[in-house]
């Protein structure tokens, strides 16, 4: 099943609307006009938070509101427990933005959302934004201006740099996408690219990969299998320096950076993707490409 | 994280894993003792340090034709002189270019057979799996993916088949991946290995292994992280911890503090690409308080491998006016003499910029990710 990518009228819930990141995005949802109908706090007291009814668990929300997706902030220690909450409620697209959470509890929580058939954004996400309609998470959408460029990341800070040489060139997002950069995440590039070559407001898609992991082998395989003809440009970082993958995923037998770069780069292109080699040509490339 | 071969034996030892009689000793006298007390003919001195490739390594001051980090003994006596000869003195091993210091061996008795196996049960983050693997000595490789970390007794039929292992060898075998298992499910870990399995008269006996623990799980495991040591040489890294940043030591003479690790990555890259070379990588995260980004600047001004300081923040979460006031908490150090370029973007960079100025420091501020790789590389050429 392709995935949705919100809209204006999507219901968002937020879950530990009241905690401090919680009331910091929440607002910052609402200010952007986002539909949030929902939001969960520990505490039973709390019935309420900006007029928008807060329950104690996330059944009840979903049985009263029918959120479409959830956004979670919580601590590294309660993060499993929320999104374990959030897929047992069955809500179809959950969004952790969760830093540090221990791996064997990212682990079971992509294991989880798998088996129940849910889309798991993150951890460490900061969500999504679907420009001028939509946010979910903790992307800073005042970075982004309306266009037609669909943007799918690991890294936040990453993509943050690309929507600013996108202005530069005079382009706009439609929709951004943000997988997260830990090491394990629940949702890959491929249902993202899926749902932005359907997407009528993307004209053309921006991937920001990672040196490990198959994603980006995935990706080219579901591009060269599309049948949309919308152009893709890929950039991936980290070719140089084997120190930094070592310190980033310890116990992980490397092959040589530049071996396994020229290997994503050549199964990309092969799949008629266009390959940026150079971190200041992300604007140049996807204007130039953009038909 | 990893700890030393003394303490994940005692790990090892309460989840029933089949060890040589072992005991740590801090002097000659007590490693002369412990031997002793031991018994048997022959004794393996091992020096204690958190580090891979013990055996391929060296003393500093004694060279390649002195001990390795893991030597044998034929008596009590010589257990003591090689005690003598680690203690205090730095072992150089392949990952560490200062060498670890050795403050006590472990006294092991020697053991009779021959290496058979390597069992390790890792998350493969490739594929994104936990993987069992086992390596026998005929050098073959077999692999199994695991989901949650479990075996049904089939499976564990079948990796014995594999191994063609029957009656009691098949039973030592899946007790030996039962307790590795166990050992990586109980303290959450990255890796757990058994590596060497020895065959001898008395059954599967692991001669050596090692965990590698998650950081992000160790709140869990307060007595595992309490058996981190501070190495000299790795000061650096126990100040990142603790302020939370990232900190990474390379080869090269020019600091890069950026906040992400995907930019991060870039600007390496693109410092490689025009001929420039890394020191040391200071990832400063997604929303870094004041006190981090001051803690990684001094860390990276004192190093004395750097010439010259590139800082890279595109404020999306993080805000670069919080992150200014850090950089200007660590000015009296960048009146040391060296450049440093800043290049500053997104949430509040204009705020961020005006500080900068109004500090009258000698900052270079450029306008964007090119200029400042060039301009920091041109810099730190004119010094050296």
């Amino acid at each position: 099943m392709m995935i949705k990518l919100p809209t204006t009228h999507t219901p968002i819930l937020y879950q530990g609307i009241t905690s401090e990141l919680g009331t910091i995005h929440t607002e910052r949802a609402l200010a952007y006009g986002t539909h949030v109908v929902a939001g969960t706090a520990r505490d039973k007291t709390i019935r309420e938070y900006q007029g928008i009814p807060v329950f104690s668990t996330v059944r009840e929300a979903v049985r009263k509101t029918k959120p479409a997706i959830s956004v979670i902030f919580s601590s590294p220690a309660r993060a499993l427990s929320d999104v374990e909450e959030a897929i047992r409620a069955k809500i179809p697209m959950i969004i952790c933005t969760t830093e540090h959470v221990p791996l064997h509890d990212t682990l079971k929580m992509v294991a989880l959302a798998q088996k129940n058939g849910i889309t798991l954004i993150g951890p460490s996400s900061p969500g999504i934004v679907r420009v001028e309609a939509c946010l979910a998470g903790s992307i800073p959408a005042h970075l982004f201006h309306k266009g037609s460029v669909g943007l799918i990341g690991r890294s936040s800070s990453l993509i943050y740099e690309a929507v600013q040489q996108l202005s530069e060139v005079g382009l706009g997002v439609s929709t951004c996408v943000s997988l997260g950069a830990a090491p394990l995440v629940g949702t890959s590039f491929k249902p993202i690219l899926e749902a932005l070559l359907a997407d009528k407001e993307t004209k053309i898609i921006l991937a920001i990969g990672q040196l490990t992991g198959e994603f980006e082998i995935e990706l080219a395989c579901a591009y060269k299998q599309s049948r949309h003809r919308k152009p893709l440009v890929v950039y991936i970082p980290g070719q140089t320096e084997q120190g930094i993958l070592h310190s980033l995923f310890p116990s992980h037998p490397f092959n040589s950076p530049e071996h396994v770069m020229a290997e994503k780069k050549n199964i990309l292109e092969k799949s008629g993707a266009v390959w940026v080699s150079n971190a200041l040509t992300l604007g140049q490339t996807v204007r130039e490409n953009l038909k | 994280m990893l700890v030393k071969e003394y303490q994940v034996k005692r790990l090892f030892r309460q989840f029933g894993v089949p060890l040589m009689k072992g005991q740590v000793a801090y002097t000659p006298e007590e490693a002369q003792a412990a031997a002793e007390s031991i018994g048997g003919t022959a004794w393996v001195v091992k020096a204690q340090v958190a580090a891979e490739g013990r055996s391929h390594s060296f003393f500093a001051g004694v060279g390649e034709s002195g001990p390795t980090g893991i030597c044998w003994a034929n008596t009590p006596q010589m257990v003591a002189a090689l005690t003598e000869q680690m203690l205090n003195h730095y072992l150089m091993t392949s990952d560490s270019p200062t060498g670890h210091e050795v403050r006590r061996v472990y006294v092991e008795e020697a053991c009779l057979g021959q290496a058979e196996y390597r069992l390790s049960v890792h998350i493969d983050f490739q594929l994104q799996q936990v993987v069992l693997s086992i390596d026998t000595a005929g050098n073959i490789t077999h692999r199994y993916e695991l989901d949650d970390c479990r075996l049904t007794a089939d499976k564990m039929h079948r990796i014995t088949n594999h191994l063609r292992l029957k009656g009691e060898k098949a039973k030592e075998m899946q007790s030996l991946i039962k307790q590795l298992l166990a050992l990586f499910k109980t303290y959450e870990a990255v890796a757990v290995e058994f590596d060497p399995v020895w065959e001898t008269s008395n059954g599967l006996v692991v001669l050596d292994g090692r965990i590698i623990f998650n950081e992000d799980a160790l709140f869990r495991f307060p007595e595992i992280a309490a058996l981190r040591e501070v190495e000299v040489g790795q000061e650096r890294e126990q100040v990142a911890r603790k302020h939370q940043f990232r900190y990474i030591k390379l080869k090269g003479n020019i600091a890069c503090l950026v906040n992400g690790i995907g930019l991060s990555q870039a600007i390496v890259d693109l410092i490689h690409q025009q001929g420039g070379r890394v020191a040391c990588l200071l990832d400063v995260g997604t929303e870094p308080s004041r006190d981090a980004v001051a803690k990684a600047l001094k860390l990276a001004l004192s190093d004395p491998d750097v010439d010259g300081v590139l800082i890279n923040i595109f404020g999306g979460t993080a805000r670069c006016d919080v992150i200014v006031q850090g950089i200007l908490a660590a000015a009296g150090e960048i009146l040391a003499g060296l450049p440093v370029v800043v290049r500053m973007d997104g949430t509040n960079a204009n705020i961020g910029r005006r500080l900068l100025f109004e500090s009258r420091l000698p900052f270079t501020v450029v306008k964007d990710m090119k200029e400042s790789v060039r301009d920091i590389i041109r810099q730190v050429k004119g010094i050296s």
